[in-house]
């Protein structure tokens, strides 16, 4: 039987390090994928995670179980990610868009199923890109709810408690993003 | 209720997150609600969409991470053997004997004063002195040792005062001790003393009383023989 995140964190604080690398190996890809979807670039996505398992390390000692650590461990990642847009957003860095040509070659190649047949794979990489597009377009605060609701499976209370605001507030951001997207995604077509 | 609200609801329900009743009367509202129905159908479609999105996968150097989380320490340099360094100790005692023959045998002085490490080539000439400046020099001596001398008086001194005051103070604490043990024995002397007198006197009224009854007897004796007699001779 697998040992909880929680677990897990109690045993790290004893100093057991390979707690830790089965924490790191069981949430990399979720942690990664969620700092993807929310600053579309996957090498800052790798820092970001990389910063979010330093920081869970680091807090290791003030660590109480008293909140599910995926909970704890998105709220770093959400603020990580939050602070990155809003300094890149300060220095007028390059703008989302850029990302979103930049990347289409290289690292979406891994994406692709080469078992498929040509013009699959072409419709495939054109939605994926059309969703990536359209979630690079929603305000922050609708782009954090619906990539932990939807491709985080995160429930409306863990998400409420994530973001430190009511669920209702979620509820609202979630459908008013969502309409947003299937907007966006219609115009794209 | 707005359709927003019912729009809320759709998005809890594409999630599995609403309630029984809710979905009764949401169901009972999409009956009703043409923009709303299609906001459903559009939400469906839309969450395919995303679903289209595959995940990334780019798995994390462990290694690398614990270098950051806990660095290595710095390797030092390896340590010399013991014979290395004892080698290198005698090779460094023998240049300095060396050096210190060397200036020795050239005629350079090495000496270690109060100064510190004092360097002298040849023979250092003695400067003439007057008889005067000999006088000076010994009469500032005499003041120096003179100085010295009442300086050490009167440290002994102050030492004698603080070892007789602590004398004095023990002595006074003795003497202090001694008075109380008199004055609790004259005070015992003194008790005893009214006892004994209370006995005294005691006994006294007791030896007083005792005589002044046959004081009284004697008295009525003759008394009585004395008016015997006066009858007698009335008779």
């Amino acid at each position: 039987m697998e040992k909880s995140d929680e677990a897990l964190m109690l045993q790290l604080q004893t100093g057991d390090l390979l707690s830790f690398d089965t924490l790191v190996k069981r949430w990399e890809k979720p942690l990664l994928n969620y700092c993807y979807r929310m600053v579309n670039d996957v090498a800052l996505a790798e820092d970001l995670r990389q910063e979010v398992f330093l920081r869970i390390y680091r807090s290791t000692k003030t660590y109480r179980p008293t909140a599910q650590f995926s909970t704890w461990m998105y709220r770093i990642a959400t603020n990580l990610c939050l602070d990155i847009l809003a300094k890149q957003r300060r220095r007028k860095e390059t703008p989302i868009d850029a990302y979103l040509e930049s990347e289409s070659d290289g690292f979406d190649e891994r994406l692709i199923d080469p078992s498929g047949a040509p013009d699959a794979v072409v419709l495939k990489k054109e939605i994926k890109d059309r969703v990536r597009s359209a979630l690079a377009r929603l305000p922050e605060n609708q782009r954090v709810v619906v990539t932990l609701r939807h491709y985080n499976d995160m429930k409306f209370h863990e998400i409420a408690e994530i973001l430190e605001c009511p669920i209702s507030t979620v509820k609202s951001r979630m459908a008013a993003g969502l309409e947003r997207l299937s907007k966006m995604l219609s115009e794209q077509e | 209720m707005d359709c927003r609200f019912f729009r809320e609801q759709i998005v809890s329900e594409s999630y599995d997150q609403l309630d029984a009743d809710a979905k009764k009367s949401l169901k009972a509202h999409l009956q009703t609600c043409r923009e709303c129905e299609q906001f459903q159908v559009s939400l469906n479609e839309t969450q395919q969409t995303l679903d289209q999105w595959e995940e990334v996968d780019s798995p994390i150097d462990i290694e690398a991470l614990h270098d950051v989380i806990q660095p290595k320490p710095l390797s030092l340099p390896p340590q010399l053997p013991a014979w290395r360094w004892l080698a290198w100790g005698v090779a460094a005692c023998l240049i300095l004997t060396l050096s210190l023959s060397v200036l020795a045998w050239i005629g350079v002085d090495v000496k270690w004063a109060d100064r510190g490490l004092t360097l002298r080539i040849g023979q250092e000439s003695v400067p003439e002195i007057t008889e005067q400046e000999l006088v000076r020099l010994l009469q500032a001596e005499r003041h120096a040792t003179q100085v010295e001398i009442v300086k050490q008086l009167q440290g002994a001194l102050d030492e004698f005062s603080k070892q007789l005051q602590v004398h004095l103070e023990e002595r006074q604490k003795q003497a202090d001790a001694q008075l109380v043990l008199i004055y609790q024995g004259l005070q015992s002397q003194r008790v005893q003393d009214l006892g004994f007198i209370r006995q005294e006197l005691q006994h006294l009224a007791g030896a007083t009383e005792a005589e002044f009854l046959e004081t009284q007897r004697a008295f009525e004796f003759i008394l009585a023989s004395h008016v015997s007699e006066i009858q007698k001779n009335m008779k």
